[in-house]
């Protein structure tokens, strides 16, 4: 009886470890945070957005705003029959799995600031947020619709189309101010680009 | 309803023949035939329009009619059902043209980001059934046979999502091509006469001329929307008119079952 018992776990041990070495996951899970932002302009003048160099037509600018994030922690999805994946072993042969992450903190809210006059009702240190669309996939949205969306990842960069052009050419600046939900604030500032 | 038009000849073929052999005091005469020629337009169906290449239709085209099938029922007079293959431009030729009207059109101020189109058949083929009543004529070498035919033309119709990007601007445009019509199935007149040439005494050699009309009642809709200002204008294409075609062909005809009066038999 012992010696059955005995084979019994011997034989289910050395299913799990076989079980664990070949086991591939093709989806991580993963919870990430924000870190910081980054902003850049683009040229829109051309069949698709590209970096600005210092100047960009002003019927055509805009720019990007792009999370960087940091995963804090992973989910490791388990097997049936509580066997688990061993992940230190790296002897499978396995893909590149998808990373799919969750956020600990989510976007309040994203102002826009003109760090110049941009024209009569738009002086220096005003909120321009109304001039700018969000643009994904041939719609236009406004900034709060856009975070608001189900479809919105937080991960995503996020492109900023200035719907309204200044009336003259000149230097331009923006601020951007992304807040999250958990009360912190990213603050960057667009490079500075001749609008002509 | 290209299958729907086979049965419905089919069926119809059937039907009669069963009829006439039940009923009438002779066994008709049964033929089987192919053709094919060249449709020539008397009035032409393009308006100058991209939306000319939404529509499987072609001013001139090259038809072939793989099965025609004849009972001589009463006398002289009989009918006869066909299934005729129109051949028109094919989807990748058609979609080439609409793609260079569109960028004729629109490449001076904008950049074409995508052209999605969404169709029914796609082939390069327009089907069209047909019943009609024939006269022959017969001489000891020749045929001549007049016939009115009507019958159910099948064509078929595209529709496109364009996205254009407006030059040196942040605006994208829609562009949408739709059909109205929900059926572009369409009644059809024919007139012909067919010469054939007795190459033996069951086969024919013929010479195919017809008139046929139907009368094409297809709108498409153009919607060109500012995505931003989301302001919509259309515009409507109106194919209403009457498109009527000349055609010739040759062809041979097969006689099945000649004509022999029925005998009756009695049982003791």
């Amino acid at each position: 009886m012992i010696k059955k018992t005995a084979l019994i776990i011997l034989l289910f041990s050395i299913a799990r470890f076989i079980v664990s070495c070949c086991y591939c996951s093709k989806i991580e899970f993963y919870n990430y945070t924000y870190d910081s932002v980054r902003v850049y302009n683009i040229d829109n003048s051309g069949p698709a957005a590209v970096n600005a160099s210092d100047h960009v037509l002003k019927s055509a600018y805009g720019f990007v705003l792009c999370p960087y994030t940091t995963a804090i922690t992973q989910r490791s999805p388990s097997l049936p029959f509580s066997i688990e994946s061993a992940y230190a072993t790296g002897k499978c042969d396995c893909d590149t799995p998808e990373y799919i992450g969750t956020s600990k903190d989510t976007i309040a809210s994203i102002v826009i600031t003109t760090n110049n006059d941009f024209d009569a009702t738009h002086p220096a240190n005003s909120d321009v947020s109304d001039l700018f669309k969000i643009y994904d996939h041939y719609a236009y949205s406004t900034i709060s619709e856009y975070i608001k969306a189900e479809t919105f990842h937080q991960t995503n960069c996020l492109t900023f189309l200035l719907m309204v052009p200044p009336p003259a050419p000149g230097n331009q600046q923006f601020s951007v101010e992304v807040k999250m939900k958990d009360g912190r604030i990213f603050k960057k500032e667009t490079p500075i680009i001749q609008l002509i | 309803m290209r299958l729907f038009i086979f049965y419905f000849i089919l069926f119809f073929s059937c039907i009669l023949k069963t009829v006439a052999q039940n009923t009438l005091p002779f066994k008709p005469l049964f033929m089987i035939g192919g053709s094919g020629g060249v449709s020539f337009p008397l009035t032409k169906f393009r308006i100058g329009q991209e939306t000319d290449y939404l529509c499987g239709y072609k001013d001139l085209f090259i038809y072939g009619r793989p099965i025609e099938i004849s009972h001589v029922l009463f006398k002289n007079y009989g009918i006869a059902a066909s299934i005729e293959y129109d051949h028109v431009d094919g989807n990748s030729l058609r979609t080439d043209n609409f793609k260079n009207k569109i960028q004729q059109q629109y490449q001076d101020n904008f950049y074409i980001l995508e052209m999605d189109s969404k169709g029914e058949s796609e082939g390069t083929e327009v089907m069209k059934g047909q019943l009609g009543i024939f006269y022959t004529m017969d001489k000891p070498n020749f045929f001549i046979r007049p016939q009115i035919s009507i019958g159910v033309l099948s064509l078929d119709a595209k529709r496109y999502d364009i996205f254009l990007k407006e030059k040196n601007t942040n605006q994208v445009f829609s562009l949408r091509y739709d059909y109205l019509n929900s059926r572009i199935d369409y009644f059809t007149t024919d007139l012909s006469v067919r010469f054939g040439y007795k190459l033996s005494h069951r086969f024919a050699i013929c010479l195919d001329a017809s008139l046929s009309h139907f009368k094409m009642n297809l709108t498409f809709q153009k919607d060109y929307q500012n995505l931003y200002t989301q302001e919509l204008t259309s515009e409507q294409f109106n194919y209403y008119k009457n498109i009527l075609a000349a055609s010739t062909g040759i062809g041979f005809t097969y006689l099945v079952s000649k004509r022999t009066t029925k005998q009756k038999t009695t049982i003791n």
